[in-house]
Order: structure tokens, then sequence, then C-alpha cells
């Protein structure tokens, strides 16, 4: 009677696969990286806001410009 | 199964890390010429698009920052000034502080732009490129002239403002661009004659490194006589008032003595029976003065400028 179960197929990933990466990332590190994401994340959204009302102001000076 | 530990950096970073990779204090000098460039091209402008216009040339001044601790961690390991900034200490990776510089830069050049005109921008742009790139890169490392003429990076941002302001760049912008430019050999080279040491076990080939302290101290001499001159010459174009005049004039005096007395003495010489490498700075005085009132002097003239227009202290000319 054979075993049944998936067969054992390669070599095992100490001789070929790609070895198995350990984190040593602290808890400390986590949380920079939480934070760093956040600040990104901010500041994409104040490069939004600033870009809207940088666009507003020039409109503003245009339209103003127009003689009728 | 093998374990591979990814190596931990030394310390994650702060947000302390961040700011000080744009240069906190290069920023300031920075923002401070580009509002005198704003101020002085007398353009009426919305002042949310100035703030607007400021804060582009604040940011991309930190860019470049960046993309400098990022091309220069190498050398900033070695040496004792720069071995505990971010990159070199390891709590930021070098990619990340270019591709901070690179997203800055973008974002500064885009949005100056959008914000005033293609001059401004394109200023900018070329501003952050030579800075980063031809001076980091290639001059810092090639030739003892580096910050002669990489010092037109930090020359540019009066340029940039009157540009922003106007969309012109009139004589009187390229002026205060080349009061910067002559200001800035003796102001560095002061500086490198006691950190001198640091440079030279990093490789990196300013004057006092290549051509000995003597000949730095003479050149020095020069280019404060220079400065002196040129510091005087916004009063003859209309650009410059009495009180900007009386600052030009008092105070290319104190820097034409200031560099007389370090061209006589032996600041940067390494004296006799030194055991050590940073020995040198034994004689440093005089050099410590030139640096210091240079900042002033430089702070004055802007200063002098930017308190006319709001006084409306007339120019002498014009």
């Amino acid at each position: 009677m054979s075993e049944v179960g998936p067969p054992d197929v390669g070599p095992p990933d100490s001789e070929f696969g790609p070895p198995d990466f350990k984190s040593t990332d602290t808890a400390a590190q986590a949380k920079a990286r939480r934070w760093r994401s956040i600040a990104i994340a901010v500041a994409l959204g104040v490069f939004v806001i600033l870009v809207f009302i940088v666009t507003i102001a020039r409109m503003k000076g245009h339209v103003a410009d127009i003689g009728f | 199964m093998t374990d591979v530990a990814v190596p931990a950096a030394a310390a994650p970073a702060r947000w302390q890390d961040y700011v000080q990779l744009l240069k906190p204090r290069v920023m300031s000098l920075v923002v401070f010429t580009a509002a005198t460039g704003l101020v002085c091209a007398r353009t009426p402008m919305n002042p949310f698009l100035a703030v607007i216009a400021v804060f582009c040339i604040a940011v991309g001044a930190g860019a470049s920052g960046a993309l400098n601790m990022g091309f220069d961690s190498d050398i900033d390991g070695l040496m004792r000034r720069t071995k505990s900034r971010p990159v070199p200490a390891g709590r930021v990776q070098r990619s990340d502080a270019l591709a901070l510089g690179v997203i800055l830069s973008l974002f500064s050049v885009g949005l100056m732009a959008l914000a005033t005109n293609l001059l401004a921008a394109g200023l900018l742009a070329f501003t952050i490129f030579f800075y980063a790139v031809v001076y980091t890169l290639w001059l810092k490392r090639s030739t003892s002239q580096n910050i002669v003429i990489g010092g037109l990076a930090g020359a540019l941002p009066p340029v940039i403002g009157w540009a922003a302001a106007s969309g012109t760049t009139p004589l009187n912008a390229w002026l205060l661009c080349a009061i910067i430019f002559f200001w800035t050999p003796p102001h560095f080279w002061a500086l490198s004659l006691y950190t001198q040491e640091d440079y030279a076990k990093a490789g990196v080939p300013m004057l006092p490194v290549v051509k000995g302290a003597a000949a730095t101290r003479r050149a020095i001499l020069g280019y404060s006589v220079v400065i002196a001159m040129l510091g005087l010459v916004p009063a003859l174009t209309g650009l410059g008032g009495l009180l900007y005049f009386g600052f030009a004039g008092l105070g290319g005096a104190i820097f034409i003595a200031l560099a007389f007395r370090l061209a006589a003495s032996k600041a940067g010489d390494i004296p006799a029976g030194a055991t050590g490498l940073y020995d040198v700075k034994a004689n440093a005085k005089d050099a410590r003065n030139l640096f210091a009132f240079s900042i002033l002097y430089l702070f004055c003239l802007f200063a002098a400028l930017i308190a006319e227009r709001f006084i409306g202290l007339p120019p002498l000319v014009g």
C-alpha cells in the first residue's frame, strides 16, 4: 500500500529553493514604518489640495483679466 | 532549511532623520535669498502664489539635500562632521534618500510650473540637477574648484524667486546671483581650513587639501576683495538704497579686514610636532571668525534689500 498524500516532488528548499527569510523587524521598526506610511499619505493629500487651490488661484487671476 | 536573517537597520528611522535629509539650515538660507529675489522684482503677485513659490524653492532645496546625502553616503561616513547623518549612520537606506530626493524634485518643479511660470520651474529644475549631479557626483570629487563652480546652485534661488514673480530674469536678478556666487568660495574655504583633515580622509579635493593652507588663505583674500566690491554694485544699479549701501560698505570693509587677518595667520597649517590629524584645528580662530562673519554679511545685505522694499526707501540710483 502506498501512502496517501501529495508526492514529495523535488529537492528540499535548503539545496535549490529560495531560502526562508526571517524578518528581524522589531515592534519599533513596525511602528516607524506605519508612521512613515501615514506621513506619505498625508503629504500626498496636502499635495492634491495644494494643486487644487493653486489651480483655483491661477484661474481666478485669468478670469479677472477677461474684459467685458 | 536555511534561515537567512535580514540585516536589521541600526535603528528605526525617525521623522527627524527625514527632516535632516532635507538639510534644513541650507534650506533656510535658500528660502531667505529666494524671498529677496521675489520681493526685489517689484511685481504685484497673489500673496498665496508667492508663498507657494517660496515653498517650492524650499522643497527643491530639500530635494537637492536628500539627493546629495544619498549620493555622498560613502564619503559622509568617513568624515567626522558628517558620519552621523541618517544614511551613513544606517538609520535611512541610501535608496530611500534618493527616492525622497527624486519625488520632492518632481513635486517642487511641477507645483512651481503650475503656480508661477515655466521659466521659474525650469530654473528650479536646473538648480536641483546642477547641485545633485554636476556638483555632488562630479565637481566635488574631481577638482579643487568644486565649490567655486558648484556655488552656482546656491546662488540661483534669488533668480528663481525673481522669475517666479515677474516671469523675467533681468540683470539685477543675476547681480544677486553673482553676489552669492562670489561669496561662496571665501565662506566655504574658511570652513575647510579647519575641517580639511576630514576632506583629506575622504579624498575630497578641497583647496586646502590640494594646494595647501597658505594658497587657500590667499585665494580667500582675493575673493573677499571681489565680494566686498561686488556687494556695492546693487546700490548703483537701482536695486539697493541708502540702508543697503551702508551695510554693504561697512560689511565689505570688515570682510576684507578679516580676510587680511586670516591671510596673515597660520590657520589651516599643521603645527610643528602635531601628532594627530585633527591638530590642525589649533590655528583655526581667524578662519572661524571669517566663516561666521560671512554668514552675517550675506544676511545683512539681503535683509537690507527686503527692509527697503517694506519701509519704502527708494534706491540710490534710478
